[in-house]
């Protein structure tokens, strides 16, 4: 079927996906020790929106209960469903420009700058927050912008990045940097493990101030990433023929990459490395939509959100008292899915 | 050429290096408006490069290459992509696309960022699937279809864009005996019905002799000899550029030449 006349049942699993997405906000904002209900969470949530919140009879809700869902859950539930959406677009977007199926968010090496910055905050004890943000927040940012630059300036060739070139010096420069954090924490064996857990992905330190800094990255990013969807389309069946069509193929690229860049490195600044959602999330969703990245971007973001938010909901509630690292969670609960996906469909994934 | 044809390409002193590797040495070719261009020459000539050239897929270098007497370098992508349609040797399509969706990414220069594609665009790429015979496979996956029917569909891609010149690079090379007389039926019809100067380098002679109207012989980066059918296959040309002993005679039904290569130990 084409795009043209596949729209209008794109547009449906897509408000539809996006109603699942809000129940599962408010599913899990109702979840948890404290014990609250759905409804009671969803008229915490309601009364809380400014001016028509005011509408919703507060009566008996207990501040504490606000507090609980309006200040500890809400920012964490928001933060995974950005981390969530920014990943899977990303992840669809690096796919299809590299024509390969095992590209990821973290395939540029931004991850490993991303590791080995927060690695040094943590292995100098830099506890304290700048402007309400971690200041382990800020080194892996910077660690990843870094990173970023790094290996941009190693795989340009005379103002053209050639894809090849640009997977692998990503590929090479991570594990440079990796090795890097390995050998950091050999000589912080005190810190071991918070680096670890940091590595492992979670975002238990979720703030609103995080929620406030991230939503407008990914949320714009996302906008800017999908204006480019039909290039996209056309760059996925080979460059040199994108450029006969009329694509401005290394402005779209270089363009894409620094967006991309960004967005991950916000992320992972901000959750760690959580694997799986950037490369299987895009995949599953384009076993509904097709290739076509008009379709696949804009449902991998709300789809990416809500895997996110239900596989967070999981990690804090599993097995109380103890936190699962979100970045396993997401792997055991969605591989074997993906693999059901694949085993079903067995052709349809990669043509 | 008619002398009502308008020169629509033209080369001037073209030269290319990968690296240290010299592959175009001095072209100066000039194409006129619905002509059928056959590039051909031994591998390693630079038929490939010249096409690059030609299409910008290369970064053309300013001053050598005129489109309707304009230099190639000045147009945007999009400006040249409504002018030039180009059918690359290896299209990679392994993303799950429909036939239709693909021929009508060749709207993609006339539609803003935003923009979806119309009923009028829809007709376009109708009518392009029409002429190259593949309506029937428009809502097959792309990844469904056979070799020739893929070559056809971006040849119709390359159709929808409804350029002046539609530069092909082997279009025929992976093809059997079958699917490449299709195709090339189809390119010769489009230059006699829609006006369209195609040109295509090809590696079969006999083929080029047939269907093309004027032939670009290439040696090592230069271009040996250009001009009809008779004047370039001749056994003297194809001594020299291929190092080949050939017999020509004339094909009984086309009266174009008909060349049969002979063994080196005749």
């Amino acid at each position: 079927m084409t795009f043209v006349k596949k729209r209008r049942s794109l547009r449906l699993a897509f408000v539809f996906s996006a109603v699942v997405l809000a129940a599962l906000i408010i599913f899990s904002a109702a979840t948890g020790a404290a014990n609250i209900s759905f409804i009671k969470a969803m008229r915490i949530m309601l009364h809380s929106i400014p001016l028509a919140g005011g509408l919703i009879p507060s009566g008996d809700i207990d501040t504490a209960y606000s507090m609980i869902v309006l200040n500890i859950r809400l920012p964490r539930i928001i933060l995974s469903a950005l981390v969530g959406a920014g990943l899977s677009v990303v992840g669809a977007v690096l796919q299809g420009m590299f024509k390969n199926p095992m590209a990821d968010p973290y395939v540029l090496g931004i991850s490993s700058g991303a590791s080995l910055g927060a690695s040094i905050a943590i292995a100098l004890g830099l506890e304290y927050a700048f402007l309400g943000v971690g200041i382990i927040t800020v080194f892996a940012f910077i660690g990843s912008v870094l990173t970023m630059i790094c290996v941009y300036s190693i795989a340009r060739v005379e103002g053209r990045v050639p894809s090849t070139t640009l997977l692998l010096a990503g590929i090479a420069f991570g594990f440079m940097l990796s090795s890097l954090v390995s050998i950091m924490m050999i000589f912080n064996r005190k810190q071991v493990e918070r680096i670890v857990f940091w590595i492992m992905g979670s975002v238990s330190a979720a703030s609103w101030n995080q929620v406030a800094i991230l939503f407008p990255i990914v949320f714009a990013g996302i906008v800017v990433i999908t204006a480019f969807a039909r290039d996209l389309n056309i760059m996925s069946t080979g460059e040199e023929a994108a450029k006969s069509l009329g694509v401005e193929v290394e402005g779209v690229k270089k363009c894409l990459l620094l967006v991309c860049s960004v967005i991950v490195a916000a992320c992972v600044s901000v959750s760690g490395i959580i694997g799986f959602v950037g490369l299987i999330i895009p995949h599953a969703v384009r076993l509904v939509t097709g290739s076509d990245h008009r379709g696949l971007l804009p449902l991998s973001a709300v789809v990416g959100a809500g895997f996110m938010v239900a596989c967070d909901t999981i990690a804090r509630n599993a097995v109380p008292p103890v936190e699962i690292p979100v970045g396993a969670i997401t792997s055991i609960f969605g591989a074997p899915y993906f693999i059901h996906l694949l085993y079903k469909n067995k052709k349809k994934v990669f043509g | 050429m008619n002398e009502n044809n308008k020169l629509l390409i033209s080369v001037k002193g073209l030269d290319w290096n990968y690296g240290e590797d010299r592959v175009l040495e001095n072209v100066t070719l000039d194409l006129y408006s619905n002509g059928f261009y056959g590039i051909i020459g031994p591998n390693g000539s630079g038929k490939t490069t010249l096409l690059k050239n030609i299409s910008r897929s290369l970064i053309t270098k300013k001053g050598k290459v005129f489109l309707s007497e304009r230099d190639i370098t000045e147009f945007s992508n999009k400006e040249l992509a409504k002018k030039i349609s180009y059918v690359p040797q290896n299209t990679n399509l392994e993303f799950e696309f429909s036939v239709t969706d693909i021929v009508l990414m060749g709207r993609s220069p006339y539609l803003k960022r935003f923009q979806c594609e119309s009923t009028y665009d829809m007709g376009i790429a109708k009518y392009a699937m029409q002429v190259t015979d593949i309506w029937h496979l428009r809502h097959k996956n792309i990844g469904m279809v056979s070799g020739g029917e893929r070559q056809r569909v971006i040849i119709a891609r390359a159709l929808a864009q409804q350029a002046d010149v539609m530069l092909l690079d082997e279009p025929v090379s992976q093809l059997d005996i079958h699917h490449q007389i299709e195709i090339l039926e189809i390119l010769k019809k489009l230059t006699e019905d829609n006006r369209l100067t195609v040109v295509m380098s090809i590696h079969d002679l006999n083929m080029a002799a047939q269907y093309c109207e004027r032939l670009i012989l290439m040696d090592k980066g230069r271009i040996f000899k250009e001009g009809g059918p008779h004047e370039v296959i001749v056994e003297e040309n194809i001594r020299r550029v291929y190092g080949l002993n050939a017999f020509i005679m004339k094909n009984p039904l086309t009266d174009k030449p008909h060349l049969i290569p002979l063994r080196k130990t005749w």
